[in-house]
């Protein structure tokens, strides 16, 4: 094979080339990357720089949570298909095999001319290159009359999993005979796009075993949704007359909440309901904010070749908060910047090689028991945005054996992935 | 775990029933299939419910291990050795020749490298019967700790059991299911011989760690380590020309060079 030239296309490269070593020993010592945020996205890019550099740099983790509750695969739970506990994972083999310095605090706040983070428990940490994938926080004032701080515990949005998550399954389990779970899904864009419409199906699987006079009721500002054919046929197929979808024509993107009496507002029309799952507009988690990364949409502007931020070269932003170009919020999409991300970071910080940038996703949805579904696609990275090249998604009228082997293979992707991230 | 042979090498067909699920069905395919073979009518009672079991609905017959097969196939070839080139390139699989796997001693197909633990089995005289394949096929590391075979097993026992009567049925009816699973065309003389860049094959594998296994275990999802590089290179280009079916796998390959499947070929080879 002739080997071909593949850093002209890369800004990050070119820099690197130009200045090698730049950054070794601007706090003195190795250089350090600190990375904000242990999901899909933080946890693999620390993994990979740790891994890869050989101990060449210095790699710190700051992430809340000691135990880390996937999002994907959270809503699996919620139908009773996996345990909370398979869903959870912890930093220790990051700390102990890979090397990387986990603090269990949260980010604060980032002086990005100082280069350092700051901790809330009040330390500092310094960094030659910072990695913020903190995932999202909600708009406030999106949805008329819930505001997280006092209602998330009453109408639970269940959209960070772990506690939320929990709390969502029990009301679930606790609705009256015949009665209403509604949902308020969000605007675009938003985490993991048919994740609303999964957990639909999740709860549609719960009630009809266990409460089969019980309706769904979404109130969804949006026109379309992700792999609308494919949940439209299956609740059509499983559920019949159990999900009703009101959407923006009749008053779905204007519905208003009153926790204090459990109703829901559409076009004027009360509804009385058990329990009601508030899943607000979204915005890039606030430290990217903080660090001065984000634009007036409230995501973070990346450069599609290095995931570099368009404001600070110094920060990478992955993951659901960036705004990157063509590809979904999701888990997947988030590992798979990381890569492209490490590879490019390490470049900068050690001179190591850097090759174009190659992204792809997949979504695996679960409609009811062996009924899985996907949408996946592969995406470059251009200088405009992340551009899709091609992709693929299930078809309607598919039939059992595919579906379940659709399922099947999303198990076993949720054992790569998570080892991909945790080690 | 031990198998007792006690049929002196020949295929256990005639097991006594020991409560176990996946036995009975067994019994029920087989002694519809094989009517015509042994002779021996011990109809069971459950054989009338087994309608895909009928005799002249053969392509209907066994889905569920015609299903199954497709895994094996990924790193199995089922031909006849004599019509092979021995150590060719056809022979060059990731796991043994399966021809005639039934009833053959375990661990003795000649030029593989087996483990040591299938070596040994083989060696105290044990083969492949129903006892055997089933326990192996179920769960591969339980069975046979230091198994080289990274597979997750079949946990479906109908799936299971109509794969190992797909191997006792005999050449013709393994042969029109694997006619169904189809091979991997050929690629050409000129993808074979590109040597691919295995530093670039590293970045690119991190594609492919975000699902399958870095350790090569199989958790789920086949594993892709140490693969001839010749099998590694034909699968990825049946996926490319969508020949292989899987989506997901599709796009990933449809997205690769000649040049990069080349290089992941090589540095996944190394491993």
């Amino acid at each position: 094979m002739k080997r071909r030239l593949f850093l002209q296309s890369s800004a990050a490269a070119a820099a690197a080339l130009s200045a090698p070593m730049l950054y070794a020993g601007s706090h003195g010592g190795k250089p350090k990357v600190v990375v904000i945020g242990g999901g899909a996205g933080g946890a693999t890019c620390a993994r990979y720089i740790a891994k890869d550099s050989d101990g060449a740099v210095e790699v710190t983790l700051i992430e809340p949570k000691k135990t880390y509750h996937t999002c994907f695969f959270s809503n699996l739970y919620i139908g009773g298909f996996r345990d909370l506990a398979s869903i959870a994972h912890s930093y220790d083999k990051l700390s102990g095999e890979y090397g990387i310095n986990v603090i269990h605090d949260l980010a604060s706040g980032v002086d990005s001319a100082a280069k350092s983070v700051t901790l809330k428990g009040g330390d500092s940490i310094p960094y030659d290159h910072l990695v913020i994938s903190p995932g999202i926080d909600f708009v406030e004032g999106s949805v008329a009359g819930w505001d997280e701080a006092k209602h998330a515990e009453i109408m639970p949005h269940a959209y960070h999993a772990g506690a939320q998550t929990e709390l969502l399954k029990k009301q679930i389990g606790a609705m009256s005979e015949g009665g209403v779970y509604a949902m308020i899904a969000p605007p675009n864009p938003f985490r993991c796009p048919p994740g609303p419409y999964e957990r639909v199906s999740m709860v549609a699987h719960h009630l009809k075993n266990n409460n089969p006079t019980a309706k769904i009721l979404i109130v969804d500002p949006k026109e379309k949704f992700s792999k609308q054919a494919l949940f439209e046929e299956g609740w059509l197929k499983h559920y019949d007359g159990m999900i009703e979808r009101i959407g923006p024509d009749f008053g779905g993107a204007s519905a208003e909440v009153r926790p204090d009496s459990m109703e829901v507002v559409v076009d004027g029309e009360v509804t009385k309901v058990d329990v009601c799952n508030v899943i607000p507009a979204q915005k890039a988690g606030m430290i990217a904010a903080s660090a001065g990364v984000t634009d007036d949409s409230g995501w973070a502007p990346v450069d599609a070749h290095s995931m570099a931020s368009r404001a600070n070269p110094d920060i990478t932003v992955l993951g659901d908060a960036s705004a990157q170009g063509d590809m979904p919020k999701s888990g997947f999409s988030a590992n798979s910047q990381a890569k492209v991300a490490a590879m490019a970071i390490r470049g900068k910080l050690t001179d190591s090689k850097v090759f174009p940038a190659k992204y792809s996703n997949t979504c695996w949805s679960l409609v009811e028991t062996d009924d899985g579904i996907k949408v996946g696609a592969s995406y470059e990275g251009t200088d405009e945005k992340i551009a899709k090249i091609d992709g693929f998604v299930s078809e309607t009228g598919e039939d059992a054996a595919t579906r379940k082997a659709t399922y099947e293979e999303s198990i076993g992707w949720y054992e790569g992935i998570t080892a991909d991230m945790f080690g | 775990m031990n198998f007792t042979d006690e049929n002196n090498g020949r295929p256990d067909l005639n097991i006594v029933d020991s409560g176990n699920a996946p036995f009975n069905v067994i019994r029920t395919l087989l002694f519809c299939s094989l009517l015509p073979l042994s002779g021996a009518l011990l109809v069971s009672p459950s054989f009338a419910e087994t309608g895909q079991s009928e005799a002249g609905d053969d392509a209907q017959k066994w889905p569920e291990g015609r299903a199954a097969l497709q895994k094996c196939v990924s790193c199995h070839q089922f031909s006849d050795p004599a019509s092979n080139e021995a150590g060719g390139e056809k022979d060059a699989q990731i796991g043994p020749n399966l021809y005639n796997v039934f009833g053959r001693e375990i661990g003795a197909y000649e030029g593989y490298e087996y483990s040591e633990i299938l070596k040994t089995v083989g060696e105290s005289g044990q083969i492949w019967d129903i006892k055997t394949l089933d326990a192996y096929l179920s769960a591969p590391e339980e069975t046979f700790p230091g198994t080289s075979m990274s597979f997750l097993g079949i946990e479906d026992d109908l799936a299971r059991s109509e794969l190992i009567a797909l191997f006792m049925s005999g050449d013709e009816t393994l042969a029109e299911a694997l006619g169904d699973v189809g091979e991997d065309p050929p690629v050409s003389d000129e993808i074979l011989a590109i040597s691919g860049d295995a530093e670039y094959g590293e970045y690119l594998s991190s594609s492919c760690l975000g699902c399958h296994q870095a350790d090569g275990s199989d958790k789920g999802l086949p594993s892709i380590m140490g693969w001839p590089e010749g099998q590694f290179v034909r699968v990825m280009h049946a996926y490319k020309n969508k020949s292989r079916a899987n989506q997901v796998m599709q796009q990933h390959a449809g997205a690769l060079s000649d040049e990069e499947i080349a290089a992941l070929a090589a540095y996944f080879g190394a491993l």
